[in-house]
């Protein structure tokens, strides 16, 4: 059973409709026991980076979701904000992210130099470069698969080899991080039809579950 | 690099698919949930569906239960705009699978809405609406309520207003050539993309493949919507759910 956490910031309805498309078994939820219980999470997230963690606080969520992947190894794939949440911090807010991953999120800033101009937020279809890092993640994707982006901040990990994608916007900005069995995508797999689905039952299999 | 996107934008009245012409006149399309799985299949950019009568009924609810239905088909970015006009209700889209809210009616309504959902929400998942018409002196004039109400103020002014909101996106529609596939209103697409650097989606008018060109391509659009062009075929308007090949738009 995957747990998709429910702390009020996530569209947590889009993730579980396509691991049940993909027969994968998952469970909406904020329960501390559901958590301890769950084979992997699911961390989604949007909207403000402090929004997003002061909801992880209201909701007592941040103990029982680091004990999970820190003590206990649990798999955890983090969306959007949520994937934002595994650094440190964010130039968006003041509040601490988990820390999984060393690095900071960044506001997308662009040379003075570029004439091209480029809208923020970054949102849209874009293609993915996979990375050492991402080859189980990212397993059939290596080929021009692209992803739905939504978002105005990147991650900037300070640890190059936990890179398991990139795009480019404006430069080549890291869209998925991944160390062990913790794993994080800036894009919306979730929105990013037969790409999306792949990168899901990837890492449905990569934890242990059937898909 | 970014792609920039086709949106099937799709009129939702009662629980079917529906087309218009100038906001009016509704003819049958099909099944919601038929028609979501075969632009599914095709791999659409991204969905918009506007609920018609939510826009233009006050009383009527947002039909959250009916939406979560079609939000499990749709995997695929969606947006959904008609008769949000509170955080609850934005919350409650977000929840069950709606990337984007539409807000138009109530951006005209109450000023200062827009900035506290874009607050609470992040820009990204917030879209500024403006569906206008060519009033008095052949200026463009912001409408509210599924167009039923005109002249509110000039369109400009309401793109002004959704960009100081910060919202993430702003969607044009010209009323007047909604579903008349005779192309977008690009002079009123440049006008505002040279004003503004808030991604812009124009809706309203397209009649061919070439028009989403010439608006994406060549006057700064960052995602073409269209209707009659995805929906209906030939001049009897018969009904056909078509999608064009990504390289038939990007070369």
């Amino acid at each position: 059973m995957i747990v998709i956490i429910d702390y009020d910031s996530g569209n947590v309805g889009s993730i579980r409709n396509m691991l049940h498309r993909l027969g994968v078994r998952s469970e909406i939820s904020r329960d501390h026991k559901a958590i301890a219980a769950a084979s992997a999470l699911i961390l989604p997230g949007i909207g403000a980076f402090d929004t997003c963690a002061a909801n992880l606080r209201k909701y007592d969520l941040v103990g029982p979701i680091a004990e999970k992947v820190q003590e206990r190894g649990a798999p955890v794939l983090g969306v959007c904000v949520g994937a934002q949440l595994m650094l440190e911090g964010s130039e968006e807010g003041v509040l601490p992210g988990f820390g999984w991953f060393r690095g900071h999120v960044r506001h997308f800033k662009f040379a003075a130099e570029q004439n091209e101009r480029l809208p923020i937020p970054h949102m849209g279809w874009n293609e993915i470069k996979v990375q050492p890092a991402g080859a189980s993640l990212f397993d059939g994707l290596t080929d021009g698969a692209s992803f739905y982006f939504v978002h105005s901040y990147h991650f900037a990990p300070e640890d190059p080899g936990c890179v398991a994608a990139t795009a480019y916007y404006g430069f080549d900005f890291c869209a998925a991080m991944s160390r062990s069995q913790i794993h994080a995508v800036q894009f919306h797999p979730e929105k990013s039809h037969k790409f999306g689905m792949r990168l899901y039952s990837n890492f449905a299999r990569g934890s242990g579950l059937a898909s | 690099m970014l792609r920039k996107r086709i949106i099937p934008g799709l009129l939702l009245s009662g629980e079917r698919f529906v087309k218009t012409r100038r906001f009016a006149d509704p003819i049958y399309i099909g099944d919601p949930i038929n028609t979501l799985r075969i632009f599914n299949e095709k791999e659409v950019d991204e969905i918009a569906i506007f609920d018609i009568d939510c826009a233009r009924d006050r009383r009527r609810p947002v039909n959250l239960a009916y939406l979560e239905r079609l939000c499990s088909e749709c995997f695929m970015p969606l947006s959904y705009g008609g008769g949000v006009r509170d955080i609850e209700t934005m919350r409650q889209l977000y929840r069950i699978g709606v990337e984007k809210v539409v807000l138009t009616t109530v951006a005209l309504d109450d000023p200062t809405f827009v900035a506290r959902a874009v607050e609470e929400f992040g820009s990204s998942s917030v879209i500024g609406g403006v569906d206008f018409s060519y009033e008095a002196g052949n200026v463009a004039m912001a409408a509210a309520t599924g167009g039923t109400r005109r002249g509110i103020t000039r369109a400009i002014d309401a793109v002004r207003a959704l960009v100081n909101a910060r919202v993430g996106e702003i969607l044009l529609t010209n009323i007047d050539r909604e579903g008349m596939a005779e192309g977008y209103d690009l002079a009123f697409l440049e006008e505002v993309s040279a004003m503004v650097s808030t991604p812009i989606i124009i809706q309203g008018g397209a009649g061919s493949v070439d028009d989403l060109k010439r608006a994406l391509h060549d006057h700064g659009a960052s995602a073409a919507a269209a209707g009659t062009l995805f929906v209906l075929y030939g001049p009897h308007r018969a009904v056909l759910i078509t999608y064009p090949p990504t390289r038939d738009i990007h070369g």
